[in-house]
């Protein structure tokens, strides 16, 4: 796995329990627990974000950082791995 | 509206072509129990949802599916388009390729296209909500057959993913149901529909 993998990897799974939590909280809404993982794991996530957009380009089109290039387009696609060639 | 991130929800890298397993796992693309149907099922039954956390929970959960569509569709992307011909020829993939060639196409395992069809919107809250109970299960109930057809670990890792995230959500739609029940008549649940007898 590559560096740029790893971060993503890490983003990725600190975005997903930032996920599964809202998911509960919608049928959980007073939960005092969840509503403070909640805000850990998408605090961390926002981090995370931050930090490979500096990096390796944006995730969403509105990290294009200004400039004179459109960066959204140029960074990898999701479905497009090619670890097998 | 939506965010588009680029990225999948959990990573799809497999190495290896193989035809007769995309054929299979497009099944959840375009199929009845499929993830395209699950997105549109719980995002179109929000409109006529009375209570604020099952607008939530067909909110999120149905935007959730659409992240699973894009990572079925990145399965069966990776699967099929380094086939060669012959390959193509020999597993019976040759039917699907002479309209799509190596797209991805939403249509079920027999290569029945996505229908409406396939999913429900009855504007009655209870109705609703166990059509997304069978859906989850249903679609649980796919992945452990493709579980059980396939033998790629790349592919059985993801498909491994998908099937937990359907007992989730059933989960959350149980928990939905019983919210709906809380606020009806006690004496008979079906005494009116709060999507529309005001």
């Amino acid at each position: 796995m590559t560096e740029r993998e790893q971060l993503l990897k890490e983003y990725g799974t600190m975005s997903f329990a930032a996920h599964d939590i809202l998911l509960f909280l919608d049928t959980h809404p007073f939960n005092a627990e969840a509503l403070k993982a909640f805000s850990h794991y998408y605090r961390t996530a926002r981090v995370l974000k931050n930090e490979y957009e500096m990096k390796y380009g944006p995730l969403t089109a509105d990290a294009s950082p200004a400039g004179n290039c459109w960066q959204w387009i140029d960074s990898p696609w999701p479905w497009e791995y090619k670890g097998g060639k | 509206m939506w965010y588009y991130e680029k990225r999948l929800q959990y990573p799809v890298k497999i190495k290896n072509p193989d035809a007769k397993a995309a054929q299979l796992i497009i099944a959840q693309l375009g199929g009845p129990d499929g993830e395209l149907g699950a997105a549109m099922r719980y995002l179109n039954q929000r409109y006529s949802m009375p209570y604020n956390s099952v607008k939530g929970a067909l909110t999120d959960i149905g935007s959730e599916e659409l992240n699973h569509m894009e990572m079925i569709s990145a399965i069966v992307h990776q699967l099929t388009r380094d086939l060669t011909i012959e390959e193509i020829k020999a597993s019976g993939f040759d039917k699907y390729f002479v309209n799509h060639t190596v797209g991805v196409y939403p249509v079920d395992a027999s290569g029945f296209p996505f229908t409406t069809a396939q999913l429900e919107v009855k504007g009655d809250p209870i109705a609703d909500l166990n059509e997304d109970l069978a859906a989850e299960q249903k679609a649980r109930v796919t992945y452990d057959n493709i579980l059980r057809l396939v033998d790629d670990p790349d592919v059985k890792d993801v498909i491994r993913f998908l099937r937990e995230r359907e007992v989730v959500h059933y989960q959350r739609f149980g928990e939905s149901l019983q919210i709906v029940l809380d606020n009806l008549d006690k004496k008979n649940f079906y005494a009116f529909n709060p999507s529309f007898d005001r």
